[in-house]
């Protein structure tokens, strides 16, 4: 068993952790807001991971490095649209649930 | 500009601006902007194209002179370009830090995923903020995004009001230490804060998603050309590029609203476009019957092009995705512009006419 | 065998949709559908590059994912702004 595929195993299967997680929270956090910093989040870190594992397996080769481009766009981007969506459902007056006592 | 009114310096150094008017100051920055905005365009081409002989290099060159023409001044609003090459390397070094924080604070996610919801606490905290260039609030909202526990939600002025989950993840942010790691990033330029406060003020409404539209549009817009231009190598062709290309600029309606980019990108120009790729297509077409073979039997242009029968259909179809891919672009700007006014067109100088898509972006500059 | 391991992890990101699924035809508001669309276009593109690999045309499959991106990109924004204007869910 080669060192990089080792490494690349590991990297893949945290990628694929992060995703169940971004999908757990997804189902069972109570709120919007919350569901948001479960997905957007966690599913930012999983790509990178996943993509930097594919890379390593690939060797150092221009693809490498246009995988990690897309990491790059998806850690710029994906917390922009989430920043949008929050925003965006801010203005339209969803209020976030604040926990146990029942205040607005 | 009055030549007796400049001073001369004492050592034998005269500066651009004092042989004549046309070198001002504001155009020596923009030919700054334009070689930096090539040279970075043409990297990213060299790294997305996998061939390097020459015909693809010259197209590279070609495509990112054009873009870097009509785009360069998107990437320079907030920086310029000589304080680029200050900033940028800050910014490198910050990353590593902050991707720490992004790994610490995701494995915090984790626990609170798999825990009671009632240990999840989230409450929406103002917080203010002493940056004040744009390019360091947007970096500080995504860095604020990406570290788990907070989003921001709205940025107006210097307040930032983020959502965070539980107390833990609200007393990260407000400690303040990440502002400080950004405001050591961008420590050169702070001097400009009369630049930034008055186009911050002009563009207070949704800053960030401007400001990262704007970083993106001109790559966007050289993926789409690389597209078309390697459309017999890899997926792609004519129809993708001019569809990509389209997407770059309902991204800027998207950023700037309809009635700024209708202004800026016509309906005149749209038509224009279309008609012209459509007339590459049909032009090249007709030239191979007029050579006296079929339509689009490209191996007759091998009578102009001497380059050997296999060459020239190689160029004949580069040539025709180019002409699909501009007629491709026009058009899915035209329909884009036909669906969101709803059929009524705005006047040519009645700003106000439009008001369905455009009312939260008035009176901003570019 | 790393054939496998990819195949695994294709599949398992395949399953991984299906709460997301749940989520945008349960959720409550309209936003909690976007943001399920949003996750799945996510994993998409990981789905992706993934089979690149196991079909080992890395280079065609990296191509379509990038434009995968941008396109959940512009999709999430537009949405997000069409609500914003709208001014009720």
């Amino acid at each position: 068993m080669d060192s990089t595929n080792i490494i690349t195993i590991v990297f893949i299967c945290t990628g694929c952790f992060l995703f169940m997680t971004g999908s757990i929270g997804l189902v069972r956090f109570p709120d919007f807001y919350a569901r948001m910093h479960a997905t957007g989040k966690s599913d930012t870190l999983a790509v990178f991971f996943c993509l930097f594992g594919l890379a390593i397996y690939h060797g150092f080769t221009i693809d490498s490095i246009k995988l990690f481009l897309i990491a790059v766009f998806v850690f710029i981007a994906n917390p922009t649209g989430t920043h949008s969506i929050c925003r965006a459902a801010f203005r339209c007056g969803i209020k976030p649930w604040v926990g146990e006592e029942e205040k607005s | 500009m009055d030549k007796k009114s400049t001073t001369y310096r004492t050592y034998p150094y005269t500066p651009l601006t004092a042989y004549h008017p046309i070198f001002s100051q504001r155009r020596i920055e923009q030919v700054r902007h334009l070689l930096l905005a090539f040279v970075l365009l043409f990297l990213f081409w060299l790294l997305l194209s996998g061939h390097y002989d020459l015909f693809h290099v010259s197209i590279g060159i070609f495509c990112c002179m054009l873009i870097s023409y009509t785009s360069s001044d998107f990437l320079f609003l907030h920086i310029g370009a000589d304080d680029t090459h200050l900033i940028l390397p800050r910014l490198i070094m910050y990353l590593p830090w902050l991707f720490y924080q992004i790994m610490l604070s995701n494995l915090h996610l984790v626990k609170l995923v798999f825990s009671p919801i009632s240990r999840l606490n989230p409450r929406i905290i103002p917080y203010q903020t002493k940056l004040t260039n744009g390019l360091a609030l947007v970096t500080f909202a995504n860095s604020i995004t990406l570290t788990p526990g907070t989003i921001t939600i709205e940025l107006e002025e210097n307040t930032f009001y983020v959502h965070a989950i539980d107390s833990k993840a609200a007393n990260d942010l407000l400690t303040g230490d990440m502002e400080n790691h950004i405001e050591k990033v961008f420590l050169p330029i702070a001097h400009l804060k009369e630049r930034s406060k008055t186009m911050l003020a002009a563009e207070a409404n949704n800053l960030i998603v401007k400001t990262v539209i704007r970083l993106f549009t001109p790559f966007i817009q050289i993926y789409g050309l690389y597209v078309i231009a390697h459309g017999h190598y890899s997926p792609g062709g004519g129809f993708q590029g001019g569809v990509i290309l389209a997407a770059s600029v309902i991204l800027l309606v998207l950023a700037f609203g309809l009635h700024k980019t209708m202004t800026k990108f016509t309906e005149k120009l749209t038509v224009m476009l279309c008609s012209t790729g459509v007339l590459i297509y049909g032009g090249i077409g007709l030239l191979c019957l007029l050579l006296g073979g079929n339509f689009l039997d490209y191996q007759k242009l091998d009578i102009f092009l001497k380059v050997g029968a296999p060459e020239a259909r190689s160029l004949g179809i580069l040539g025709i995705e180019i002409g699909i891919g501009i007629a491709v672009m026009a058009c899915m700007i035209s329909i884009f512009y036909d669906i969101a006014t709803g059929g009524d067109f705005p006047e040519q100088d009645d700003p106000s006419a439009n008001d369905v898509v455009d009312n939260n972006s008035s009176g901003d500059e570019r | 065998m790393m054939e496998n391991f990819f195949l695994g992890a294709s599949l398992f990101l395949c399953l991984l949709v299906l709460p997301c699924l749940y989520r945008a035809i349960v959720g409550p508001t309209i936003i909690d559908r976007m943001v399920a669309i949003g996750a799945i276009g996510t994993k998409t593109l990981v789905i992706l590059v993934l089979m690149g690999f196991l079909y080992e045309r890395v280079a065609m499959f990296i191509d379509i994912s990038i434009v995968y991106a941008l396109l959940n990109f512009i999709s999430t924004l537009a949405a997000a702004r069409y609500f914003e204007m709208k001014g009720d869910i």
